[in-house]
């Protein structure tokens, strides 16, 4: 107490500016530790950006996009098959899942090709985009060698093979009758149109990207779908048992599903 | 010599009794006056004292805020009494701006061309038509730092890593004028989906498979435990961050698939467990049967059982690039 009394007394006797020089010289010996406090933070932190997701997707033909897929005008006693182009963008996938799913109204079977374009090709195809405002006319051929497919076919897998015993028979409306699966309801249910219709799926898995390239360009994938029915002959009548086997002009409607998604396992 | 009467005596006794009596009374007085007055002095200095501290601590606020501007090559803040400095060297990140927007508590982490979180000018892959440089899965880099004892040779410490992500938004303000803001995303599940797939390992073999994973503490916490340097070495603790981009880099049989040392993999398998929730959305499958599936798939490849776990990895990740801007990490250094 003596010493402090006497430091009271030595500071009293102080002039006052030397008072104020006093405050600034504790101030300074002070901030070491209020500077010591806030650096015990000891943090480093680094920043960056996300990017956009990844994204694999379908486009048509040619230079199209998806919108150009179309499964009209197909006349069914002018000829036995039809081929769809679509393709694929996978771009940094190096491989993936081609789903098909489609409705069982018109007895048509569904194969999956890998086509190429082909100035020599048969497969034929209305472009929209690649001149613009004019459309072109692309030749597609399928690629017989390519791996992973049988001369070019990437086979499908059913995936829900429709059943109560022996599957279901596309396009038969008494074998869809029987098993619940009509679908069409004709007469006086007229509204009940495809009212208990399901689709079948299809899947080929796996398919790896033709021209591998770890960027994202939009470098596409062709396929083709081709849809193959039996003609059906004149004398048949709804009356035969296998009338409904066989593509008459008289059914209108059938969509088809196609979908993709990357599949890289191994 | 004059006799006095014993009345007289006593009378002199009494009045030199009374004097006495006086004086101590007074000396009383006067103590207890003396010592009001220090009392006072005492309270006065203590609240100069607190003035004082305040008046610091806001100089020294003001002083770090006007201290944001100064460029450094190596970047470090010293000082007396601290026990150790966080160095880190070269440049601020690209994302610099971004980062001095946000209200955290730490300081940058200064990155070069090779050592970076991808927030580096050579990190823009213009082959892709990128113009900005950032993070997907599927990309992996080196990031660099040391800590230096500031009053003994060595020191131990323990350095704890973190995850913040934040989201930009664009809105039109006043006069039509685009209005940016970044806000940090609170969302537990998404933050858990980045902390998870943004995976931390402390080395690398000869084989370029990652080694020593910094798993995950009971609290959850990402900590590179003791940790030694000394005092003003030259090496630098770097740390290999990765984004797999399939599950099959942290599942498959195949060692060419795998981006770690095969020595890593039980570790990895209860990392993944542990943290299922985050490497998996809507994983309903409880850590034992994930560890035991993905201990299955270590040994034979099966597609059910790989499908099953696929599908829900893609998708955190799609939850990830869907809704997360950016994404900081961050390291805390702990004694």
């Amino acid at each position: 107490m003596k010493i402090l009394k006497k430091l009271i007394e030595k500071i009293k006797k102080l002039s006052f500016p030397v008072k104020i020089q006093l405050i600034i010289a504790l101030m300074c010996t002070m901030a070491i530790p209020v500077y010591a406090w806030f650096a015990y933070q000891d943090k480093i932190e680094v920043l960056t950006k996300v990017k956009e997701p990844p994204a694999i997707n379908l486009a048509s033909g040619g230079d199209d996009p998806a919108l150009y897929i179309t499964l009209e005008n197909i006349d069914v006693s002018a000829g036995t098959d039809k081929y769809i182009v679509f393709s694929i963008e996978p771009g940094k996938y190096s491989a993936y899942d081609i789903q098909l799913s489609h409705t069982t109204n018109i007895p048509f079977t569904y194969q999956l090709y890998r086509v190429k374009e082909d100035a020599n090709g048969t497969i034929e195809y209305t472009d929209h985009t690649r001149t613009e405002g004019e459309e072109t006319e692309l030749k597609y051929s399928i690629i017989s060698t390519a791996s992973g497919t049988t001369n070019g076919e990437v086979i499908l897998t059913d995936i829900n093979p429709d059943n109560r015993s022996t599957g279901r028979i596309l396009g038969d409306e008494e074998d869809l009758e029987a098993k619940d699966r009509r679908n069409y309801v004709v007469g006086e249910g007229a509204d009940d149109v495809n009212q208990y219709v399901k689709p079948l799926y299809s899947v080929a898995r796996r398919i790896p990207q033709l021209n591998q390239s770890d960027d994202d360009s939009a470098e596409r994938d062709y396929f083709a779908i081709k849809i193959t029915w039996t003609q059906g002959p004149n004398n048949k009548t709804e009356e035969d048992a296998d009338y409904w086997n066989y593509a008459y002009n008289n059914k209108e409607t059938d969509l088809i599903y196609i979908s993709a998604k990357q599949n890289t396992a191994n | 010599m004059s006799e006095r009467s014993v009345s007289e005596n006593r009378k002199l006794w009494e009045a030199a009794e009374k004097a006495a009596e006086k004086a101590v009374a007074e000396a009383k007085e006067k103590s207890a006056e003396e010592k009001r007055k220090q009392k006072k002095r005492v309270v006065k200095l203590g609240l100069m004292s607190i003035l004082v501290a305040l008046v610091l601590i806001l100089a020294s606020v003001a002083w770090f805020a006007a201290n944001d501007s100064v460029a450094a090559d190596t970047m470090a803040v010293t000082a007396e009494g601290v026990p150790y400095t966080i160095q880190t060297r070269n440049s601020s990140g690209y994302y610099s701006s971004v980062y001095e927007g946000l209200e955290t508590d730490g300081m940058e982490w200064k990155i070069s061309s090779t050592k970076n979180f991808d927030n580096h000018v050579d990190a823009i892959d213009t082959s892709k038509g990128e113009t900005s440089p950032g993070i997907e899965p599927g990309d992996h880099g080196i990031l660099e730092f040391r800590v230096n004892p500031n009053n003994s040779e060595t020191i131990t410490v323990d350095c704890i890593f973190d995850i913040k992500a934040y989201v930009e938004t664009t809105t039109t303000g006043e006069n039509n004028q685009q209005v940016t803001e970044v806000t940090e995303i609170d969302n537990s599940g998404l933050l858990g989906y980045l902390k998870a797939h943004i995976m931390l390992f402390s080395g690398i073999d000869a084989n370029g498979k990652y080694t020593g994973l910094i798993g995950t503490d009971a609290e959850l916490r990402r900590v590179l435990a003791n940790q030694q340097y000394t005092r003003n070495g030259e090496s630098y603790t770097q740390i290999y961050w990765v984004w797999p981009l399939y599950l099959e880099n942290l599942t498959s049989e195949q060692s060419n698939k795998i981006i770690y040392a095969p020595t890593e993999r039980s570790s990895v398998i209860t990392y993944i467990a542990n943290n299922k929730n985050g490497f998996f959305k809507d994983c309903s499958d409880t850590a034992a049967q994930v560890t035991a599936d993905l201990t299955a798939l270590s040994t034979e490849y099966s597609s059910a059982i790989y499908n099953h776990y696929n599908t829900k990895y893609d998708n955190a990740d799609l939850e990830i690039g869907n809704n997360v801007s950016y994404v900081m990490l961050s390291m805390q250094v702990s004694q």
